[in-house]
């Protein structure tokens, strides 16, 4: 069942999909994502003059397009291998998402380049500006990135050696971990979503100071510094939804890390090898995420800082993930051996 | 025939006469403190246009103190108090990409008058406009001496553009249903002409110092002047 190649083709593509999820990152971190108004061409032509914006989105449509020849072949690859069914699945899964990434993608820049898809959208929503539809779809895509993201973590996990010799070790590692780092991946997915609200919205500065907010714990929500001569008005509620959005996404973070790392903890614990060393690497990187996020306000979000920020955070949820499936499978495996000692006896 | 040229004789004379009963807006906008420094920009990203500048940073046009210690750049206009309809002139408003550049960096439109967006580079543009209200666009130009055109539908003030290929390219359009407004020059001056008498709300936008507003009341055939001062936000 183990195939090395296979498991490291898997890996290379996960790392590939992480690479990509920055590749996004940078894209909406510098503005470029209307660089290039058509699609699928760029500027009626495959290669255009990689320059400023065009880098930039360009770039990304390359990256993502190697992205999707990758799952296309892992696709392929373990619909002809002699993996469980549920890879296979996992393996088309990602294949479809990665399209729908695609189209996704092209929607969010024709809606606002293409008068006709622009009308269509706006009709179709019933909505008198294309904004809202734009900001969606750009959220949807950032989102749906993740899940690609995850479908690859698992096909990574489930052809792995690691996978096979956790199944003979039958270790049972205890419910509370597996719980805890299946609501850890529920609460990071929840922070992955108000991440890319905060960068959809442009509100990464909605809060200019950190760690406190304004000054305080908690922001002053009815005494917010609102300039009432701003050369672009937006309203009050506007603007407190905008440092709403921020202080949930710090706010969150903490509880992310506070489940997470108490689930490490216990995942340390234990005597699993895998389990250990994955909970260990855990612990690091959500301390390294809380630190990126730091350093987005202190750099005023810096293009470099922010980008891997976005990479990170996708690491991590790939990463709980994986935890989470661990747990699961080791009080599986534990039933069923202790089934078997009582069918014996 | 005659009586056609006596018609459009009185015509002329009564739209003269109108206009002479009309007042004129005039005045200037001041720059109170220490002038900023420009804020340099490099175009590194793009060798190009980087080039066409001899390899010099350029100065930003987002603060531009003049010598007499007046502001450039500032959309002067008539907010409220407009009444009846206008007809948008003829004539696009042209707004050019030249060295990787917009000219003019602010301008007033009418609605329903034609924006031309030119592309004088020889290099690739694009130009995205981002309106709350009016419908944004987002146009390619690849080709030097290529010409696009756009009407806003409904007034906004002000609709931001800028290329995201060049991130420093950026463009402010007032969009207005009346001919009142002005933008301030290398003397910081503006004059608004032929205004109907009446109160108004006048303001002055500027793309980062914000805005100032003023009511005025002019009478017919007067030159009313009047002056705004911005100073440089904390």
């Amino acid at each position: 069942m183990y195939s090395k190649g296979l498991h490291r083709f898997a890996v290379l593509t996960a790392a590939f999909i992480v690479f990509l999820i920055g590749v996004g990152a940078s894209v909406t971190s510098t503005g470029s994502g209307d660089a290039v108004p058509d699609w699928p061409l760029s500027y009626g032509t495959l290669f255009p003059r990689m320059v400023g914006g065009v880098f930039y989105e360009h770039g990304h449509r390359l990256v993502a397009g190697t992205a999707a020849i990758l799952i296309t072949i892992l696709m392929i690859w373990l619909l002809r291998s002699n993996q469980p069914k549920y890879v296979k699945t996992f393996g088309v899964i990602a294949f479809v998402a990665v399209l729908l990434q695609a189209i996704l993608g092209g929607l969010r820049v024709l809606v606002i380049s293409d008068p006709e898809v622009q009308n269509t959208a706006t009709e179709i929503f019933s909505v008198g500006h294309v904004e809202p539809i734009r900001m969606a779809i750009a959220i949807t895509h950032a989102t749906l990135a993740e899940i690609v993201l995850c479908m690859t973590f698992l096909i990574s996990l489930f052809t792995s050696k690691a996978w096979v010799k956790f199944e003979a070790d039958r270790i049972d590692t205890g419910v509370r971990i597996a719980k805890l780092y299946t609501l850890t991946f529920a609460f990071a997915f929840i922070q992955i979503l108000l991440g890319a609200l905060v960068r959809h919205t442009q509100s990464g500065m909605a809060i200019p100071d950190f760690p406190l907010s304004f000054g305080k714990i908690i922001p002053p929500f009815g005494n917010l510094p609102y300039d009432p001569n701003a050369p672009f008005q937006i309203s009050y509620a506007e603007l407190q939804f905008k440092v709403a959005i921020h202080f949930a996404h710090r706010v969150w973070a903490f509880v992310v890390a506070g489940v997470g790392i108490y689930a490490s903890i216990l995942a340390i614990r234990t005597s699993v090898k895998l389990f250990r060393n994955l909970a260990k690497m855990w612990i690091s990187l959500i301390v390294l995420q809380i630190l990126l996020g730091a350093f987005v306000v202190w750099t005023k979000l810096a293009v470099l800082v922010t980008v891997l920020h976005v990479a990170v955070g996708a690491t991590i949820l790939g990463m709980t993930l994986i935890l989470s499936v661990l747990g699961w499978k080791s009080i599986k495996l534990a039933v069923e051996q202790k089934e078997l000692i009582l069918s014996n006896s | 025939m005659i009586k056609k040229s006596v018609s459009l004789l009185l015509l002329a004379l009564v739209v003269s006469l109108s206009f002479g009963q009309n007042a004129t807006l005039k005045g200037v906008v001041k720059f109170k403190g220490e002038a900023p420094k420009p804020r340099l920009i490099s175009m590194k990203a793009d060798r190009q246009c980087d080039a066409m500048h001899g390899g010099k940073p350029v100065e930003a046009e987002d603060v531009v103190v003049n010598q007499n210690g007046t502001l450039k750049w500032v959309f002067v206009y008539v907010k409220e108090g407009v009444k009846g309809k206008y007809n948008p002139p003829a004539e696009p408003v042209v707004l050019d990409q030249q060295g990787c550049w917009y000219h003019p960096h602010v301008f007033g439109i009418m609605v329903g008058q034609k924006l031309e967006v030119r592309n004088s580079d020889p290099l690739l543009h694009n130009i995205h406009a981002m309106p709350k209200k009016n419908k944004p666009f987002n146009i390619g130009q690849p080709v030097k001496g290529m010409k696009s055109y756009y009407t806003f539908t409904v007034p906004e003030v002000m609709v931001p553009f800028k290329c995201d290929v060049h991130p420093w390219m950026s463009a402010y359009a007032g969009v207005l249903d009346h001919p009142f407004f002005s933008v301030t020059g290398d003397k910081g001056e503006f004059e608004i002409k032929n205004l109907p008498p009446g109160t108004y709300t006048i303001e002055a936008w500027h793309a980062k110092l914000g805005t100032q507003v003023q009511t005025i009341t002019v009478k017919a055939g007067e030159t009313k002047t009047i002056e705004f001062t911005f100073e440089r936000k904390k």
